[in-house]
């Protein structure tokens, strides 16, 4: 004891001792470069967005830009797109975050209940998530196709299409690019999730299992507890990426038919790019991202409220 | 790991066993078809691989098999196409943004890791933060300065953008691979005269190595696969094969044959460092919050 006390006393003074000759410690020059870097790629465009959010950006390059004070903001609620755009995002993260949570957990269970080459099995579920998101929307496009895709083929043979198109139709295109981030993110919640499961300390099931509790109560009062903290960083993280990535729309449908598919991401990255509204484009960024993050802390807040019992 | 198996399921009967078998054997079916479907017809002509059987035909399904493999769509790739060229600028771009992002981030995680700061929880909201903002959000105000600093539709322009999101990145994640080494192996140093920097060098960073190059795969996996900064900030000049894969279609006609190629390129060596990096995947995709 008396020995490790020294030692890092020894230690300290050393940084004290680098401190009056360099001006910083040691720590804090290793820390510099990567700070001032992400000062200038994170914290600077964050500043410009701002200060775009409050102009009407010319089109033209060379031409005046105008101030126009908050504007754009207020020109949000009486864009109906903006508003219908919303209703399409709540709809597609949601869904797409329950499927995939629940499915996820079942494999992830399922997974926990294989002796032998779960390892193997394991590894090629995770193959999806590796696909870059634009490659899934190609091979979904591909196999959606009305005319050669498997995938219509096998729902029309199975009679759960009876005709017409899938990325087409107003009632199945958003159900599409729901399936193929169902395809490609469930295995991330299984994963996630198995490594939370195999965590569980196995003397509280012993415990559960010697006082007569049934696989339903052992899974409700013993597991589910034991994961919520794997779960609120599973589903935290999912979420955020969901509300993140536009890839797939853009080659499934880019927002149609007739806009059904048009989520709130997406509709910002047409203001912005295809009609170059920059202005507009950056006062719908700022909303989006501080509801993004509200959004994420209300959730983290709200499930540390219900109570981890630990 | 092998006692961890009997979590849920009290006695293993036959019948859980058989549940177990087929649901595993469904998701494997879900999983692995579209892979092999996408490869099957990249290797097709056109024609083979647009013949899909009649509704209700289940027997048909047979025939995927039947065809003769031609590289006719690789071919028309490298040598109709400049895919050659878009390889080149994805492995640039990735490679020199995970360069700059591990080699600032291990030096930026190690001081994180060990120093004191009095804006410790600022800076690590900060550095979390960034993977909640929206990549269009991102992609805005970096659109309009790169346009004023004139490095819009350049591969630098191209490697500062991915830098925005592999360097917050490498910052976390390594900082939780150094957060794992105990201090008293330093500490044996320091009173052996070592100086920091040996310290760092000799000791710490061989330790965290494997960590390190998992994270720089991970880096370079997230750019070589990213579409938006690629098609806003890269544009022709600096196309890489997201980008180039959307343009393989035309108003008139959808050419799938190359598409199919051209997302094998893209896809197969991404599985393949997933693969390699199995191990830390699940530490690198929660930002080290969940370890296996």
């Amino acid at each position: 004891m008396a020995n490790s006390n020294t030692v890092s006393v020894s230690g300290m003074e050393l940084s004290v001792l680098h401190k009056k000759r360099y001006g910083l410690s040691f720590y804090g020059w290793m820390v510099i470069p990567a700070v001032v870097l992400l000062l200038a790629i994170t914290v600077y465009p964050f500043f410009w967005m701002i200060v775009m959010s409050v102009f009407k950006f010319a089109v033209r390059p060379g031409a005046k830009n105008e101030f126009v004070g908050f504007q754009n903001y207020i020109g949000l609620f009486r864009d109906h797109l903006w508003v219908k755009g919303w209703g399409i995002q709540a709809k597609y993260v949601s869904i797409c975050l329950v499927i995939e949570f629940l499915l996820g957990f079942a494999i992830a269970i399922f997974l926990n209940n294989v002796r032998r080459g779960a390892n193997t099995l394991t590894t090629i579920f995770l193959f999806p998530m590796m696909v870059a998101p634009i490659a899934v929307g190609f091979l979904y496009l591909y196999i959606f196709n009305a005319s050669f895709g498997w995938y219509y083929w096998f729902l029309r043979s199975v009679g759960i299409l009876q005709k017409g198109s899938i990325l087409g139709d107003l009632n199945w295109a958003l159900a599409g690019i729901i399936i193929a981030d169902i395809w490609e993110w469930t295995p991330f919640m299984a994963l996630v999730l198995l490594a939370g499961l195999k965590k569980v300390p196995l003397d509280q099931i012993e415990a559960a299992k010697c006082d007569g509790a049934g696989s339903v109560r052992r899974f409700r009062d013993v597991l589910l507890p034991n994961m919520v903290p794997v779960i609120v960083i599973a589903v935290l993280i999912r979420f955020m990426d969901i509300m993140r990535y536009i890839d797939k729309i853009f080659v499934m449908t880019t927002g149609g038919p007739a806009g059904v598919t048009k989520t709130i991401a997406f509709y910002l990255f047409d203001v912005a790019f295809h009609f170059f509204e920059l202005g507009r484009g950056a006062a719908m960024g700022f909303v989006l991202m501080l509801i993004t993050i509200g959004l994420a802390i209300a959730f983290v807040n709200l499930l540390k409220r219900k109570g981890v019992q630990r | 790991m092998a006692e961890t198996v009997e979590t849920i399921v009290h006695k293993r009967s036959i019948v859980t066993k058989i549940a177990v078998v087929i649901v595993l054997a469904v998701w494997f079916v879900w999983t692995v078809t579209p892979l092999g479907i996408m490869v099957i017809s990249s290797i097709k002509t056109e024609k083979e691989a647009f013949e899909t059987p009649k509704i209700g035909d289940w027997k048909g399904v047979l025939n995927v098999f039947r065809f003769k493999p031609t590289g006719v769509h690789y071919k028309a790739l490298f040598f109709e196409e400049k895919f050659g060229t878009y390889i080149w600028h994805g492995l640039v771009a990735s490679l020199s943004s995970a360069i700059i992002a591990i080699g600032l981030g291990t030096l930026g995680a190690y001081g994180l890791s060990r120093g004191k700061f009095k804006q410790e929880s600022n800076i690590s909201f900060w550095i979390i933060s960034t993977r909640m903002a929206p990549i269009v959000v991102v992609i805005v105000p970096l659109y309009y300065i790169f346009r004023k600093l004139g490095v819009l539709q350049t591969i630098p322009g191209l490697i500062i953008a991915y830098t925005t999101f592999n360097l917050p990145f490498a910052l976390w994640l390594i900082k939780g691979f150094f957060d794992d080494i105990p201090l008293e192996i330093e500490e044996a140093a320091f009173v052996d005269g070592d100086t920091h920097w040996r310290v760092f060098r000799k000791i710490t960073l061989p330790l965290a190595t494997p960590g390190i190059v998992a994270s720089f795969v991970l880096c370079v996996l997230f750019s070589w696969n990213d579409f938006l900064f690629a098609a806003v900030i890269g544009g022709a000049p600096a196309k890489t094969v997201p980008v180039a894969i959307p343009e393989l279609q035309t108003t008139a006609y959808i050419r799938w044959g190359p598409i199919n190629a051209a997302t094998v390129i893209l896809v197969v060596p991404m599985i393949f460092l997933g693969i390699l990096i199995r191990k830390y995947l699940v530490q690198g995709l929660t930002m080290g919050a969940v370890r296996e």
